[in-house]
């Protein structure tokens, strides 16, 4: 038999198990989304190819467990026939996780599977020093954990009031947690210093007072494996979707420039200077 | 500022209920009644206030008014949309 590739594989998404030549395999999902279709097609391989069951991770992924060296090829064919890909591990760019978002959840600011497609597209296994993962939320309730993430992205919404369409009904007022919305005279203010772009005001409107665009936080260098560290908030709020990536785009390649090899974000971030980092980011930031 | 006419068909009291039992009676409320009827729903303040009208929102009806009533509750006033 030829000498197994084990770095070739893992790229590939076959995990080595502890029982000797067998992988779990892990396949390519973008923001928690599976077709039936896809979902068929697993199934069908996880009885043929595994030992009949799938294993759910913590990042929204699907292994197949079980699949045997001999068969490596056969399952990838097997899989492309239902839609689905291999993975990735190791030193890359890794699975994009995202909640449902504005097209699903009453909650959500922003399309996350949108957003999670397309950073997959723009990123999805980019060689780099270490792994690197994204992550996108749509509201503050952050039901998809962004700042676990080296890069979260959190949905907002900029948000302005509309005079001429409010009833005087006092709820947005009520729903604001951050206390940033008087009410005087009828009039409605917002203190920007204290708001947080959360968007209850705009949701409960009963007349929808409010223009309302979506809009982006973001933090960096999130970690919680060995070392556990929160991503941070160094930017204002992102306002448009073309804004986001340039500073995803400067955040990614600031990683690749300045990591030591098998560094996480959050390290190169203290070695190399946050004060460096949030320079770049300003810059891509203001475009 | 958009002041509405109306005349209430019937009221609800869901003050002496919680969540998520404020916005179920509320429902119920409005499906014993027919398209574009006014009802007049009593609730507290704190999460029912920040909750409930949001919800009947999303389900579609449209809320005229939120009056605030001595007692510290307030009184909300939604017309029923669809059957």
């Amino acid at each position: 038999m030829a000498e197994v590739d084990y770095a070739t594989l893992k790229k590939g998404g076959f995990m080595r198990q502890k029982q000797k030549d067998n992988f779990s395999l892990r396949l390519a999902v973008v923001g928690g989304t599976l077709t039936a279709e896809n979902l068929r097609k697993i199934a069908e391989v996880a009885e043929k190819y595994g030992d009949g069951h799938v294993h759910l991770t913590s990042r929204q992924g699907v292994e197949i467990p079980f699949v045997k060296l001999d068969d490596i090829d056969d399952v990838k064919d097997s899989l492309a026939e239902g839609g689905c890909k291999p993975g990735v591990c190791g030193p890359r760019v890794r699975t994009v996780t995202a909640c449902q978002g504005s097209e699903i959840c009453p909650s959500g600011n922003i399309d996350t599977y949108d957003i999670a497609l397309k950073l997959n597209e723009r990123y999805f296994g980019r060689e780099l020093p270490h792994k690197f993962k994204f992550g996108v939320t749509g509201c503050q309730n952050n039901c998809l954990k962004a700042e676990e993430n080296d890069v979260g992205i959190k949905g907002a919404l900029d948000m302005k009031w509309k005079e001429e369409l409010c009833i005087n009904c006092g709820l947005c007022e009520k729903v604001c947690r951050s206390d940033a919305i008087t009410i005087d005279d009828g009039k409605v203010d917002v203190n920007f210093d204290k708001c947080n772009f959360c968007g209850r005001c705009v949701k409960s409107c009963p007349t929808d007072a409010w223009d309302a665009q979506p809009a982006y936080w973001i933090s960096f260098g999130g970690t919680f494996g060995n070392a556990i560290s929160k991503g941070e908030e160094l930017l204002p709020l992102i306002t448009d979707e073309e804004q986001l990536f340039r500073v995803t785009d400067a955040a990614i390649q600031f990683f690749d420039d300045n990591a030591n090899q098998g560094e996480r974000f959050k390290f190169t971030i203290e070695r190399v200077g946050e004060d460096k980092l949030k320079k770049v980011l300003q810059e891509a930031y203001e475009g | 500022m958009a002041e509405v006419e109306y005349e209430i068909t019937d009221t609800v009291d869901i003050t002496d209920v919680v969540c998520p039992v404020t916005f179920v009676k509320a429902k119920v409320a409005l499906e014993e009644l027919d398209d574009g009827d006014i009802l007049a729903i009593r609730l507290n303040d704190g999460e029912p206030v920040q909750n409930v009208p949001r919800s009947i929102k999303e389900e579609g009806h449209q809320i005229l008014k939120l009056d605030t009533n001595d007692d510290g509750t307030y009184t909300l006033i939604v017309k029923k949309v669809g059957d």
